[in-house]
C-alpha cells in the first residue's frame, strides 16, 4: 500500500533534483528547466496532502501553480531568446551586470 | 539738598498732563534715520542718489523740529512748575501680574535734559554737515546720528524701565555704529565693538537689575518703583543698586569699563561730541539722578558710586597729560568730567550732577566741535605736535576754545564754575573731604591739560605741514552758540549758598527738594572753597602757560619716567584686559577652531561616515551579481529557517 510518505519522498526527490541543478548548471535554459523540476516536485506534495486529507484545497493550489508556470514558461523563453540575441551567450555567470 | 528726603513725599505723577507732543520728539529723529535710511539704500544701488543737500535738510529737520517742540512743551512748564507731561503709548504685556505699560513722561529732569540733549544734537548735526561733506556714506552718516539722537530721547523720556531700556540699547548700538564708522579700517571697526563688547558687560548688570527691581516692587515704570520702594527687602536693594550702577558704569565710561571712551574717538570728530557731550555718557549720570530714590537708600553703593567717580576723575585727568592726540585729551577730559558728576549724584547732591551734566555738555561739545574744524582745517591732522598758531587763522574756533576750556579749568564766570563748585560743595558739606581733596586735584590737572591743549593748538607758532583753510559757515555757527552757552548756562545754577539765585536746582527741587542755608559760616566756608579751587585752577593754567604758552619749535618730549610710563600706559587697564579677559577668550576660540571643531565634532562626524562606507564595503562584496551564488543565500537562508523551526516546535530532532 502507497502511503504519503512514498509520496512526499518522491516529491522532495523531484525538488531537490531541481535545486541540485538550478545551483549547479551554468546554461539559464538549464536553470529554467530545474525550476520546472522543483514546482512540480512541490505540486507532487500538495496533490498527496490533498488525496490524504481528502481536501480539494490542495487540487486548486496546483492548478493555480501549473496556470502560473505556464504563462512564467510563455515569459520566460521570450525573455531568454532577446538575452541570447543581445549576449549571445547562455551562461549565467556572465550574467553579472547587477553587482553591488 | 539736605532735606533731599523730604522730596520722597512729592511724586512726579502728581500733575500730569497728557500730551502728545511728546511722541513727536521721540519720532521725528526717528523718522529721519528711517528715511535716510531708505535713502542709503536707494543710494547704494543708484549712481546719482540723493544729494547731500537733500540728506542735509531731512536730516537736520527732525532734530530741529524736535528742538522747537521740546522748548514749546517746556514753557508751559516753566510757567507752571507743578505740570508735569505725560504721553501713555502702549500696553506692551499683559500676563497676570506681569505688565508692561511704555509711555513717555517728561517732568523736570527729563524736561532739562530733552532741552540739553535737542538743542547740542541739532548743533552737531549742522556742524557734521559741514564736517562730513564729501564722504562717501554721507546719508548713512546721517540715518545713523538721527537714530542716535532718538534713542537718547527714547532713553530720557520713558516713564519706565523698559522703555528706558531700549533707548539704553539703541545708543549702544547706534555708538557702535558710529564709531565703526569708517569700518574699511579695522582698528576703527575694532573700536566700535570694543565699545559694543563693554557696553554689553554694563548692560547685564542693568538688565539683571531691572529684573530683581521688579521681582521686589512689582513695577517697571518709574512712579510705581518709587512708591514701592519703601517695602523692598534691605538685602536685596544694595545689589539692585549695584547691578544698575554697573550698567550706568559702562554707559558712562567709569571705571573699571572706561577704556572703550578713549577708543571711540576713531569715530567721526562731530560723533564724538554727541557721545561725549549730549548723549550716551550722560545716560549714566542720568539713570543714577533718575532713580535716585534707589540710591538714596542704599548709602553704602551711593558711596561706592563717589569712590569710582573721585579715583576715575583723578585717573583720567592724569592721563589726559601726556596724551598727544588732540580727541585723546578731550575724551580722558570726558571721562574726568564725568567722574564729577558721579561723585556729585554719588554724593546725593543730585541737582549739581545733572547740572554739571547741562553745563558740561556745553562746553565739551563745543571742544569736540572745536577740535573737529582744526582737525578739518589740517587736514585729518590730530596730532598737538603739530599744531599751534592757529589763533589767527581759525579765529571763532579760537575764541569758543579758549571759553569752553576756561570754563572746563573752572575759571568763574563761566560755566564749568558753578556746576564745579556745586558739587565740590556738596562733597565737602556731606563730609567727604577725601574726595573734595581727589575733586581739587583732579580740577588743577583739568586746567593744565587743558590749557596745555589750548597752548599747543593756538599758541605759538604753526608747525604742521598742510596749509590750514579757513573754517566755514556751517561750523562757525554751532561753534558761536556753544561758546555762548559755555559762558552763561552757568548763572542758571550759582550758588544758593552765597545767598544767589539757582534755579536749576529750584527747577529740580519736585524730584530732589530744596536746600536753603544761608548762614554766615557756610557762606564764609564756601567762599573759602570757592577760593581756593579758582586759586587751584588758575595755577594749572599759569603751569601750562608758562610751559607751552610760547612754543615755536619742536615741543619738549616728556621726561622719561616711571610716572610718565605709568601714565602712557593708561594705568595698565588696556594690557590687563588683554591678558585677564581678552587673552583667555582669544585662547578659549583658538582651541574651539583647532582643536574641538576640527577633533571632536568633526572627528566623531568623519568617523560615523567612515564606519558605514567600510560596513557598505563589506555587504558589497555579497552581492556580486552572480545569479547561482543568490540561489546559494537563499538555500542557505531556507536551511537556517528549516532547522530553526525543527529546533522550536520538533525539539529533538536533531539530537543524536
Amino acid at each position: 500500500m502507497l502511503g504519503p510518505a512514498h509520496y512526499l519522498t518522491v516529491s522532495a526527490i523531484l525538488f531537490f533534483l531541481g535545486l541540485a541543478g538550478f545551483i549547479s548548471r551554468k546554461n539559464i535554459f538549464i536553470l529554467f528547466l530545474s525550476l520546472e523540476l522543483m514546482l512540480n516536485g512541490i505540486n507532487l506534495s500538495f496533490v498527496a496532502f490533498s488525496r490524504f486529507f481528502n481536501q480539494l484545497d490542495g487540487h486548486i493550489f496546483v492548478f493555480f501553480v501549473i496556470a502560473v508556470a505556464a504563462a512564467e514558461a510563455a515569459i520566460s523563453l521570450a525573455l531568454i531568446i532577446l538575452l541570447f540575441k543581445n549576449r549571445q551567450t547562455l551562461n549565467v555567470d556572465d550574467f553579472d551586470t547587477l553587482k553591488g | 539738598m539736605l532735606l533731599h528726603a523730604t522730596a520722597h513725599t512729592t511724586l512726579p505723577t502728581a500733575s500730569l498732563q497728557l500730551n502728545s507732543l511728546l511722541n513727536l520728539v521721540v519720532l521725528l529723529p526717528l523718522a529721519g534715520a528711517l528715511v535716510l535710511g531708505l535713502g542709503t539704500l536707494y543710494n547704494a544701488q543708484n549712481k546719482t542718489g540723493i544729494s547731500e543737500r537733500v540728506v542735509t535738510a531731512i536730516g537736520c529737520a527732525g532734530p530741529l523740529l524736535a528742538t522747537v517742540l521740546a522748548f514749546l512743551l517746556f514753557l508751559p512748564m516753566m510757567g507752571d512748575p507743578s505740570r508735569v507731561w505725560h504721553s501713555p503709548l502702549l500696553t506692551w504685556m499683559d500676563i497676570g501680574s506681569f505688565k508692561i505699560e511704555l509711555g513717555l513722561v517728561m517732568d523736570h529732569l527729563s524736561g532739562i535734559m530733552l532741552l540739553m540733549i535737542t538743542f547740542i544734537g541739532t548743533l552737531i548735526h549742522l556742524f557734521s554737515a559741514s564736517y562730513m561733506q564729501g564722504d562717501r556714506s554721507f546719508s548713512r552718516y546721517f540715518a545713523y546720528l538721527n537714530l542716535f539722537l532718538g534713542s537718547m530721547l527714547l532713553l530720557i523720556l520713558s516713564d519706565n524701565m523698559i522703555g528706558l531700556f531700549m533707548g539704553w540699547e539703541g545708543v549702544g548700538v547706534c555708538s557702535y555704529l558710529l564709531i565703526g564708522f569708517w569700518f574699511e579700517d579695522a582698528a576703527k571697526a575694532g573700536a566700535g565693538t570694543k565699545a559694543f563688547l563693554l557696553n554689553r558687560v554694563g548692560d547685564l548688570g542693568f538688565i539683571l537689575g531691572i529684573f530683581l527691581l521688579f521681582q521686589e516692587t512689582g513695577a517697571f515704570d518709574f512712579a510705581g518703583i518709587q512708591a514701592h520702594i519703601g517695602q523692598t527687602s534691605a538685602e536685596r536693594l544694595p545689589l539692585i543698586a549695584f547691578l544698575l550702577l554697573v550698567g550706568a558704569l559702562g554707559k558712562s565710561a567709569q571705571i573699571p569699563l572706561h577704556v572703550w571712551l578713549p577708543d571711540a574717538m576713531a569715530g567721526p570728530t562731530p560723533v564724538s561730541a554727541l557721545i561725549h557731550a549730549a548723549t550716551m555718557v550722560t545716560a549714566g549720570v542720568y539713570l543714577v539722578a533718575r532713580l535716585h530714590f534707589v540710591y538714596t537708600a542704599t548709602p553704602s553703593v551711593a558711596w561706592l558710586i563717589i569712590l569710582i567717580g573721585g579715583l576715575t576723575a583723578l585717573m583720567a585727568a592724569s592721563i589726559a597729560l601726556v596724551q598727544n592726540d588732540i580727541k585723546k585729551v578731550l575724551a580722558y577730559s570726558t571721562v574726568s568730567q564725568l567722574g564729577y558728576m558721579f561723585m556729585g549724584v554719588g554724593a546725593g547732591a543730585y541737582a549739581a550732577g545733572i547740572f554739571h551734566v547741562f553745563t558740561h555738555a556745553f562746553f565739551k561739545a563745543a571742544l569736540f566741535l572745536g577740535a573737529g574744524a582744526i582737525i578739518h582745517a589740517l587736514h585729518h591732522e590730530q596730532d598737538l605736535r603739530k599744531m599751534g598758531g592757529l589763533r589767527s587763522k581759525l579765529p571763532i574756533t579760537h575764541l569758543a576754545m579758549l571759553v569752553s576750556c576756561l570754563a572746563i579749568a573752572g575759571i568763574p564766570p563761566f560755566a564749568g564754575f558753578f556746576s564745579k563748585d556745586e558739587i565740590l560743595w556738596s562733597l565737602w558739606e556731606k563730609g567727604h573731604f577725601v574726595f573734595w581733596g581727589m575733586g581739587l586735584l583732579t580740577a588743577g590737572l583739568t586746567a593744565f591739560y587743558m590749557f596745555r591743549l589750548y597752548f599747543l593748538a593756538f599758541g605759538g607758532t604753526y608747525r604742521g605741514e598742510h596749509e590750514a583753510h579757513p573754517e566755514p559757515l556751517l561750523m562757525k555757527l554751532p561753534l558761536g552758540l556753544l561758546g555762548l552757552g559755555a559762558v552763561t548756562v552757568g548763572f542758571l545754577g550759582m550758588p544758593a549758598t552765597l545767598g544767589l539765585p539757582n534755579w536749576f536746582v529750584h527747577w529740580l527741587a519736585p524730584l530732589y527738594g530744596e536746600h536753603h542755608a544761608s548762614d554766615p559760616a557756610a557762606q564764609g566756608l564756601s567762599l573759602i572753597l570757592m577760593a581756593a579751587s579758582v586759586l587751584v585752577a588758575g595755577a594749572g593754567i599759569l603751569l601750562a602757560l608758562k610751559r607751552f604758552g610760547k612754543i615755536t619749535g619742536e615741543v619738549p618730549a616728556l621726561p622719561e619716567n616711571a610716572l610718565t610710563a605709568l601714565l602712557n600706559e593708561k594705568f595698565g587697564f588696556d594690557s590687563l584686559y588683554q591678558t585677564a579677559v581678552v587673552g583667555p577668550i582669544m585662547a578659549a576660540g583658538r582651541f574651539c577652531r583647532q582643536v574641538a571643531e576640527p577633533v571632536m565634532i568633526d572627528g566623531l562626524i568623519r568617523a560615523g561616515i567612515w564606519g558605514y562606507y567600510a560596513f557598505s564595503l563589506c555587504l558589497r562584496t555579497l552581492q556580486f551579481g552572480q545569479l547561482r551564488a543568490y540561489a546559494h543565500y537563499l538555500i542557505f537562508g531556507l536551511f537556517i529557517l528549516a532547522y530553526v523551526y525543527f529546533v522550536l516546535h520538533l525539539p529533538g530532532v536533531f539530537q543524536l
